[in-house]
């Protein structure tokens, strides 16, 4: 519970010719994670013979799923024929492109159709046809956008051309024809207008007034959409009979690819190959026992001691109540090996700090209820959920003992909120000294383990006799205990000693943050007080409304509703994000540095989480 | 009249509880600001970074949360 699971390395060398067997076994049992092979004294296991047609296959059958768009989605499961897999993958992909061709074609003419009517438009503007443009052997002509003065500059030049223009936003358009002997001159002139060109090309060589060839475009355009709306129907349908089977074949080649070419993370020699893995010591036995049974007994396995320095994979230990709680564990990062795996604890304090916060009975039910459904139509973030309604009935046990619903006072609770406001803040400080210094004394223990006594004495240990020469100096100063200050001073001393001895001199300006950190949990009381007022002038304003006549007895409902949504869904927000930030930031930097990397057992698929 | 009662002290007191609090949800807010910003590009570069930016922004928020603390002590020491 309190630490990842125990690991063992084991060494594997097997048989060859057992290597398919082998692996199919191992991918089905998903507890081995495989460390990789590096290349040394032997080399790398070649992947299996049918490595290159399932990665082939896998790379078409992806090919087609993108084509078609289908969506991932839950499907139902299928078995797959092996055999007949080309056969299946190349008659879907042959109709699934027969019909991109058609839907591309179609595509093409309606864009090049529209373009043409973009130049009829054009040219209608400037009163000429597609057919003054054919190539003339005297002639030469422009059609575009030139800046205005224009033919000023033209006129300089030459008089003889034949001009049509017509105003567009800042520039004009102009339609020019003019003797090909001046065509260079011509040039420079339009070139010193900022002369842009239309692209006529399309329209070249087209005879007829523009209403008949804008009529033959459009006709072309409509009879294009109509072939692709049927291209996009046909698609559709494929994806329709095709798509889960698809995904399933998919899912399937992925299995067979990965399996495939794990020998390329183990070693070889001519006839046998070996492997190294790390697998749960309690499963170690079972999977000796499976793997031998596939090897024929050609197999040997030896268990490797742990090193220190060694990268241990983690797999998280927890009840399955529990399990839920990883997530936050996991966001935060992953314990290492050797470290305290903090889910346990955060599954206690979590719900209470939250419970605190939003401590009303209403809100709890209504949370509860919204967190139900949300688990039932969202299942990915299952755990997540999970964590927010075991916080709403602990919202509502609270709600319970402070006697609030919907932030009216119905009962008199142990704890009167908008009167107790000192008291709360004292609750939250204790509670806030509690979880702090037990983060100190659990980081006391792991650091005795690991470095010694003296260590654990100057590095965490020395935080307390801080904090409790500090208790003593407040307590004496004020005459609640008959002592002298100057016994609150030596232990207080004694404390930033020991600190400075494990620290050194800069752990001085660190002195504070003990208290900080403390003092921090106060928000315990300040989120849950932001709440419980915005409640009552929620219900101050509805009331004010009410007794202001009939009329305005609906606005109040709409009102009551709205006030209490929005106080909901910040009382939501708020006391699990401080809730959790209590944990990471004042809880965990006593003891914890994660950064364990995951047990990824191969066979088993990543996990999707929501955040 | 409550107001007649109150002396020039208690008056001051009150005055340092709202800058307590005041200048505590600046100084909050500016740090919010530039981490808000911060978050929404990590965002838009990658959503799953939603719930980690939203733990970051509540980070600053301690401050006003001792800004509050300091404003109910010198509140009490009124009465």
């Amino acid at each position: 519970m309190l630490r990842p699971s125990r690991m063992s390395r084991l060494f594997v060398l097997g048989a060859k010719s057992r290597l398919d067997h082998i692996t199919k076994r191992l991918q089905e049992l998903k507890i081995a994670h495989i460390i990789e092979h590096r290349k040394g004294e032997y080399g790398l296991c070649d992947p299996l013979k049918t490595s290159d047609r399932y990665s082939s296959l896998l790379v078409k059958t992806r090919s087609i799923i993108s084509y078609l768009k289908v969506l991932p989605g839950k499907i139902h499961k299928r078995d797959i024929d092996d055999e007949i897999l080309e056969d299946t993958l190349d008659k879907i992909q042959k109709q699934v492109l027969d019909a991109l061709a058609v839907l591309k074609k179609n595509s093409d003419q309606e864009q090049q159709a529209k373009l043409i009517l973009n130049i009829l438009d054009v040219m209608e503007d400037l009163k000429v046809t597609p057919g003054d443009f054919r190539k003339l052997e005297r002639i030469t002509s422009w059609i575009g956008e030139v800046d205005s003065g224009f033919e000023h500059h033209l006129r300089k030049i030459t008089t003889d051309y034949l001009i049509r223009t017509a105003p567009s936003k800042q520039r004009i358009r102009i339609a020019l024809f003019a003797d090909r002997d001046r065509k260079d001159e011509i040039e420079h002139v339009l070139l010193r207008c900022n002369f842009s060109a239309f692209d006529v090309e399309a329209a070249r060589g087209m005879e007829g007034s523009i209403r008949l060839l804008r009529k033959q475009e459009e006709a072309k355009i409509s009879v294009a959409q109509t072939q692709m709306v049927k291209s996009d129907r046909v698609l559709e349908q494929l994806r329709t009979r095709h798509g889960s089977l698809l995904v399933a074949i998919e899912e399937y080649l992925e299995k067979k690819s990965a399996q495939a070419q794990i020998p390329l993370s183990f070693g070889a020699t001519e006839e046998t190959f070996f492997l190294e893995c790390y697998v749960p010591t309690d499963r170690v036995k079972r999977l000796k026992w499976e793997l031998d049974l596939v090897a024929e007994g050609k197999i040997h396995f030896k268990e490797k001691k742990l090193t220190k320095d060694e990268e241990v994979p983690v797999e998280l230990n927890n009840p399955k109540g529990l399990k839920s709680f990883e997530f936050f564990t996991r966001l935060y990062s992953l314990p290492k090996y050797d470290e305290f795996d903090p889910t346990l604890l955060m599954a206690f304090t979590f719900p209470l700090f939250f419970g605190f916060m939003l401590g009303d009975v209403a809100y709890g039910l209504i949370t509860f209820i919204i967190f139900f459904m949300l688990r039932q139509k969202f299942p990915a973030g299952r755990q997540f959920f999970n964590i927010l309604i075991t916080s709403s009935v602990a919202s509502m046990i609270f709600g319970a003992l402070y006697g609030e619903v919907l932030g009216y006072e119905l009962w008199h609770g142990l704890i009167v909120r908008t009167h107790d406001v000192m008291i709360l803040m004292e609750i939250a400080l204790v509670a806030g000294a509690i979880q702090v210094n037990l983060g100190l004394l659990i980081g006391c223990y792991l650091v005795w383990k690991e470095h010694g006594f003296a260590h654990a004495l100057y590095e965490k240990l020395s935080w307390i006799f801080i904090e409790v020469g500090a208790v003593l100096l407040y307590l004496s100063y004020n005459n609640y205990i008959p002592l002298l200050p100057v016994a609150g001073w030596i232990v207080f001393g004694i404390g930033v000693l020991l600190l400075i001895k494990g620290e050194g001199f800069t752990a001085i300006i660190e002195i504070p943050s003990v208290f900080v950190h403390i003092v921090s949990y106060a928000r315990l009381m300040a989120v849950g007080l932001a709440s419980v007022y915005i409640a009552v002038m929620v219900n101050l304003f509805t009331s004010f409304l009410w007794h202001k006549g009939v009329l305005f007895i609906p606005i109040a409902i709409i009102a009551l509703l709205i006030g209490h949504l929005f106080n909901i869904a910040l009382g939501v927000l708020s006391p699990s994000l401080h809730a959790i930030r209590l944990h990471y930031v004042e809880f965990f930097t006593k003891f914890y540095s994660g950064g364990g990397i995951e047990f990824a057992p191969f066979g088993k698929e990543k996990e999707k989480s929501i955040i | 009249m409550a107001v007649e009662t109150l002396t020039t002290g208690a008056g001051l007191l009150g005055i340092g509880a709202g800058l307590a609090i005041g200048l505590a949800a600046i100084g909050t807010g500016l740090a919010q600001q530039q981490i808000i910003a911060a978050v929404l590009g990590a965002i838009s570069e990658d959503p799953k970074m939603f719930g980690k930016g939203l733990f970051f922004i509540v980070l600053p928020e301690t401050l006003v949360i001792f800004g509050l603390v300091i404003a109910l002590m010198l509140m009490g020491n009124i009465g």
